[in-house]
């Protein structure tokens, strides 16, 4: 591992990410010592996105407590989404007839991440400037998320030695899932209480 | 090193510096100097005052504290005037009490603890807010200072215990209960039956023994002799305003004069910090990972169930 480091290849892979999801992804395949690097990008995510945060709104003391202890739930929360979604998106691509490896899903996962970061920059601007940042952190974070999710799909293509199609329709089937049974439970609560009120 | 690394690294600086004036504008901003101040202090950390309040009826809680650690009720007000007085940063306290009273041990419990605050030469004044009465009056009595808003309602000086009686209904449901006692009052204040006149000279007993320790407690927190108390002392209401006129409390002013007067009593300059209480929920989880005490939930606003009669120093309507 100290090899590795040295070897700055991980750095290469952060290049990867904005350059070259594909060959990324490839590379992730390649070296399994790729995954504890991996876990850094949720760390980092969760202290940018903890400070872009704390840039919309008045601050107390309390901040000081969020930034040293804060972020550590946030990554565990990060860490969390991201081994739920990768092992339903492993899932899925087993059921359209693919090889399964979740190993590999949650790698591109965490390093997919890794634009998440700029958020606070962007945000840092339009906070100095005071110019709606709120409304700008909307935008970006759904930019960013689309950034995110366009990475893993390009990530599963490679993976799976599959289109792009197909790699967008196994990514994105939990969420499909995952709405519908949402949404099919919110119907038959609505349906229920309403049906207790009116017996 | 290649190219590409080199934009890589060059992301990183960005990334790290971005984060460090993030923190600095964070810091300008929460010192409340605006942007236009190009001033940067530490966050405030210096002699100060804190904030303890009393909300809601003042009970023991009976379900033995929250996750956490957390505690509830009068025993988290005396953990949180602990903590104070252990803070060095510490010099003056500001009980803010809205409350009808409540038990007479919890309410003795509180009246103890900010007697050794003051004992340890911490300045506790007492800030009324809506209603003070009662055992809420009670711990107010206990600070060097006390300030009630014009339209306050206090005093209430006085104990009550109060039972149902529903004889009568269990009678007309034909309802029986059986009791086995080893003695004769084991079910004193027992709401099946009528209450007997040696029964009810033994709950008076009680009262009247709790009243006396009401008046003395007051007494030596006020500084009052007995006597100049007495005739109010009789579980009358009374506004901010007459309270003044009765010496019950020692000025008419909101929670911010409190506040100055609590920096004021202490020495403190005006601008001294104030460190108030944790009651975000998500703040208090955060600090008590941290082992601190901000994580305990000091207001006893909480409904305690229990149908046992209780002797209480409490404003009853």
């Amino acid at each position: 591992m100290k090899e590795f480091l040295k070897s700055l290849v991980w750095v290469d892979y952060f290049y990867m990410v904005f350059t070259d999801p594909r060959k990324l992804a490839a590379a992730l395949m390649r070296e399994s010592r790729s995954l504890p690097i991996g876990f850094v990008i949720p760390a980092c995510v969760s202290i940018m996105d903890i400070l872009a945060i704390s840039l919309l709104g008045s601050q107390t003391p309390f901040f000081y407590i969020k930034i040293t202890y804060g972020w550590i739930l946030f990554f565990m929360l990060l860490v969390f989404q991201n081994i739920l979604i990768g092992s339903l998106v492993d899932t899925a691509g087993q059921v359209l007839g693919h090889q399964g490896n979740i190993k590999n899903v949650i790698n591109i996962m965490n390093y997919a991440l890794f634009p998440r970061v700029l958020l606070l920059p962007a945000i840092l601007i339009f906070s100095v400037f005071n110019f709606a940042p709120v409304f700008f952190y909307v935008l970006f974070s759904m930019a960013l998320f689309a950034w995110s999710a366009a990475i893993v799909v390009q990530g599963l293509s490679e993976m799976h030695s599959a289109g792009l199609a197909r790699a967008a329709a196994v990514f994105f089937m939990p969420f499909v899932l995952i709405g519908s049974v949402a949404f099919f439970a919110m119907v038959l609560t609505v349906v229920s209480i309403f049906g207790y009120f009116t017996a | 090193m290649d190219k590409n690394r080199k934009i890589v690294v060059s992301i990183l600086i960005l990334l790290v510096l971005s984060s460090v004036l993030a923190i600095i504008d964070i810091s300008i901003s929460m010192q409340g100097t605006g942007r236009d101040a190009y001033r940067l202090r530490s966050p405030d950390t210096g002699p100060g005052v804190g904030i303890v309040r009393i909300y809601g009826p003042i009970a023991i809680d009976a379900s033995g504290g929250g996750p956490l650690g957390m505690a509830y009720g009068s025993d988290a007000i005396v953990q949180r005037l602990d903590d104070l007085s252990r803070d060095a940063r510490i010099k003056a306290v500001v009980v803010r009490i809205n409350s009808p009273g409540g038990t007479v041990a919890a309410t003795q419990e509180i009246y103890d603890k900010i007697m050794r605050l003051r004992k340890d030469n911490i300045v506790v004044v007492a800030s009324m807010g809506e209603l003070a009465a009662s055992g809420g009056y009670y711990v107010a009595s206990a600070c060097n200072y006390i300030l009630a808003n014009h339209g306050s309602i206090t005093g209430s000086i006085g104990v009550i215990a109060v039972s149902p009686n529903l004889k009568g209904l269990f009678e007309k449901l034909g309802i029986r209960m059986n009791v086995i006692k080893s003695g004769r009052y084991k079910d004193l204040l027992s709401a099946y039956r009528d209450i007997s006149q040696e029964e009810r000279e033994l709950i008076q007993e009680i009262i009247d023994s709790s009243y006396k320790k009401f008046l003395a407690d007051v007494a030596l927190g006020r500084n009052i002799p007995i006597p100049e108390i007495e005739p109010v002392a009789d579980g009358r209401v009374m506004s901010g305003e007459t309270a003044l006129r009765h010496r019950l409390v020692d000025e008419l002013g909101s929670f911010e004069t409190a506040l100055a007067k609590a920096r004021a009593l202490a020495k403190l300059p005006e601008d001294a910090p104030v460190y108030d209480e944790v009651t975000n929920p998500v703040e208090r989880l955060l600090m008590s990972l941290q082992g601190a005490r901000g994580g305990i939930d000091i207001r006893v606003d909480r409904q305690f169930p229990s149908n046992l009669p209780a002797v209480e120093y409490r404003y009853q309507p």
